[in-house]
């Protein structure tokens, strides 16, 4: 069971902290929201010099592979700070991908580029159906003399547009697989959706006969998708944690400041309790997210149930903030201009990202036998 | 000890020594049902698994967080009995242990543990309610003793109980908070009277207490004279706090039953755990009975390394108050027809447990400090919002 932070952990938290007051001001934000990719070359370096692209990446190719609680505290506090790009999609879900499932080759050739902030990666999975189950998926391999060739449509791409590598799951032969897929790669068209959540870009890519590698180093493709998914959820709910203490605090902030009737609106009832409700909401929030991280780190039996549990909770919590901060903040809180629907809106974009609550808290009763 | 020896130790020490005689009959009065925990707390004592928390010296074990934590596993696992002294060991145990004499400690911690010594608390009054610190109950000093007249009220164990921490009055001039003080009341004293008084569910847990010049030594004080409220803080932040480290063994057994009661229903011909519906209404109260089993634990962890308990104590008690409230309202709803029957009627499943439950769950968000007052707490001092 998890019960605290080491020290390195709540240095290393005040250090990302400190980086996104100083880097990431709501005006540098913004603008990074507005172009295509949602994305800042600068601030990406930036991120790379601080350590943070190798925190999932294994030892022998350059990265520090720390624990997943470092990793929980990392992207908690990232999430506090809105910082927008694709360092989910890079660190969160395909490092991890690759480096389970990967060859040796394929490790060396992009783990280290990531590690260097060369280069970002992403993964394509799910398709134009209502649907998280990987039984649904459509898009083909098929192999001619040794070389693999993909089509299909993938949605809900996180971040492709500035990937330059993208995993794709696909079936060869009716036989779930992974492969890889290079940035210019001929047939392959990365279309940007727009998104509920401003800070990072969903996308559609349609693969036609696009040419693609193998990921045949593993013999359970499907296994090691479902656990690189479990990280990302992980850093998902991570991340939503941080989003969810900032609304708290911006919340509160008002509420012990904002003057109405002569009174300052913190001391109602009805604006208190609300904030209350929330503040349990954050720290049961982030007991499931630690023991996620304790799951991963320590009890491998036990980390489909723990995530799943963690992203359902998150993925519901984040709304809710987002709907009593809205509420907190009354006229000012409803506006383009105050950050708090950056939030909102990254809080019920996160909501459907690798399984919305529902899905996961199915799945967390078929995990203990329910 | 290792934690996995540790485990091991007390596990085997369960399966071997819950027998039938520890299980409580659920139409047992609750002078019987008290009399069943009695023996089973006596027999946990004798062996030293209860109070594992405390030290050695008063007949604890000095454990570690880990171990009460793994304690709290296998007594949820194994189903065990519910002890009897419920207030002494949550409350009065630990507000001893932290503001006691030497001789109080000596006097009265062993008995709390072994069960021998059964305590009630006597905070509310009829006009003291959510707000505590108006009561009227009055205290006089004479010579060596105090003179106690008053009235207390919902007082739980109260008419079981061997002894009672009393809060009263003892400075008529000062501020409400100012001028109370702590005592310690024998309830076998002269002038002390009780009345069962019959909840919301027809039984009798809780009572009406009467003192009418009772004469309680001065050294039975606890903390200074007018210094009362803070040592009563401190027991109602151990009520909050302490208390959730039991409360999980409850919470996590009726979850249990819970699940299996989803097994083995039908409702409208088809099995309950089929129903998307049920599946994510228990899904939640598993994620909701988890994270208030983290939470706990990890408030718990900043305890131990040196922290006093505070407010934040009060979202505990706010958490598992309201899960419970949902956990047995889900077993109530999938009896289908049945749930309009009483707990005592012969015709309600399960000898009427979930009809129990679900009327004495209402009693949760109110007793201990009722779940608005906790808000509050939690607004003024977590959230350093304004008094409202």
């Amino acid at each position: 069971m998890y019960l605290a932070l080491s020290e390195e952990q709540k240095m290393l938290a005040q250090t990302v902290h400190r980086f996104v007051e100083k880097e990431l001001p709501s005006s540098k934000v913004r603008q990074i929201m507005t172009t295509e990719s949602a994305f800042d070359e600068q601030l990406w370096q930036k991120m790379t010099e601080q350590g943070w692209m190798s925190l999932t990446v294994p030892v022998e190719f350059g990265g520090l592979a720390e624990s997943w609680l470092t990793v929980a505290v990392l992207f908690e506090e990232l999430g506090w700070g809105m910082v927008p790009g694709p360092f989910l999609a890079t660190v969160g879900l395909a490092v991890p991908l690759l480096a389970k499932a990967g060859s040796a080759e394929q490790k060396a050739r992009w783990l280290p580029a990531i590690v260097e902030g060369k280069c970002r990666a992403s993964l394509a999975y799910l398709e134009p159906f209502t649907s998280y189950e990987l039984d649904s998926i459509r898009t083909t391999a098929s192999e001619v003399s040794g070389k693999y060739a993909l089509s299909g449509t993938k949605m809900f791409v996180l971040d492709a547009g500035v990937s330059d590598m993208i995993i794709v799951a696909a079936k060869e032969e009716g036989k779930l697989g992974l492969f890889l897929v290079e940035k210019g790669a001929e047939g392959l068209v990365v279309e940007i959706l727009e998104g509920m959540d401003l800070s990072r870009r969903l996308t559609r890519i349609t693969l036609k006969n696009t040419p693609a590698e193998k990921i045949d180093a593993c013999n359970e493709p499907r296994q090691m998708l479902e656990q690189a998914l479990n990280c990302a959820s992980f850093a998902l709910s991570a991340e939503g944690v941080g989003g969810m203490q900032w609304i708290l605090d911006t919340a509160v902030a008002y509420a012990r400041t904002r003057e109405q009737y002569g009174r300052v609106i913190g001391s109602f009832q009805g604006v208190a309790h609300p904030l209350v409700d929330r503040a349990l909401d954050l720290t049961s929030a982030r007991s499931a997210v630690y023991e996620a991280a304790y799951a991963l780190d320590h009890r491998p039996d036990e980390i489909a149930e723990a995530v799943s549990m963690a992203k359902a909770f998150v993925s519901d919590g984040y709304r809710q903030a987002g709907y009593t901060g809205v509420q907190t903040l009354g006229g000012i809180g409803f506006t383009w201009e105050h950050d708090m629907q950056l939030y909102f809106r990254r809080g019920s974009g996160t909501w459907s990202l690798f399984g919305d609550p529902n899905w996961h808290r199915e799945h967390l009763l078929q995990t203990i036998q329910m | 000890m290792s934690a996995e020896s540790f485990r091991a130790e007390l596990r085997a020490w369960l399966a071997a020594n819950i027998t039938d005689e520890f299980r409580e009959k659920r139409h047992m009065t609750f002078q019987e049902k008290v009399a069943v925990r009695r023996v089973w707390q006596k027999k946990l004592f004798e062996v030293g698994w209860i109070g594992i928390g405390w030290p050695k010296e008063y007949g604890g074990r000095d454990a570690s967080l880990m171990q009460e934590a793994i304690y709290n596993e296998e007594m949820a696992r194994a189903q065990a009995p519910v002890t009897a002294n419920v207030i002494g060991l949550n409350m009065v145990g630990p507000t001893i242990l932290a503001v006691g004499t030497p001789q109080q400690k000596a006097r009265y911690l062993p008995k709390i543990l072994s069960g021998e010594e059964i305590w009630c608390q006597g905070f509310s009054e009829p006009n003291a309610g959510s707000d505590v610190a108006s009561l009227q109950t009055r205290a006089v000093r004479e010579g060596d003793h105090f003179a106690v007249d008053g009235q207390k009220v919902w007082t739980s164990y109260g008419y079981v109980a061997d002894f009672c921490i009393l809060l009263v009055r003892t400075d008529f001039e000062a501020p409400k908070h100012k001028g109370l003080s702590y005592l310690i009341v024998d309830m076998k004293s002269p002038g002390v009277s009780s009345k069962p008084l019959v909840q919301m569910t027809g039984e009798a847990e809780f009572a009406e207490l009467f003192f009418e010049n009772v004469k309680v030594p001065v050294e039975n004080l606890v903390g200074e004279l007018n210094k009362g409220w803070m040592v009563a803080i401190t027991t109602l932040m151990h009520e909050r706090g302490s208390l959730s480290l039991s409360i999980i063994v409850v919470l996590e057994q009726r979850l249990q039953a819970l699940f299996e009661l989803v097994r083995s229903s039908t409702l409208n011909g088809k099995p309950v755990l089929e129903d998307s519906q049920v599946r994510q209404r228990l899904a939640r109260l598993y994620t909701d009975v988890k994270t208030f089993k983290l939470n706990t634990m990890r408030q718990m962890s900043t305890l131990s390394q040196g922290h006093l308990p505070g407010p934040e104590g009060s979202l505990l008690k706010l958490h598992w108050s309201e899960l419970n409230q949902r956990l047995v309202e889900l077993a109530f709803e999938l009896e289908g027809p049945f749930c309009s029957l009483a707990p005592d009627s012969v015709d309600a499943p399960f000898e009427g447990r979930w009809q129990y439950e679900y009327l004495r769950a209402r009693g949760n968000t109110i007793e201990a400090g009722t779940s608005e007052v906790q808000r509050n707490i939690v607004a003024e001092r977590v959230l350093g919002l304004p008094r409202s």
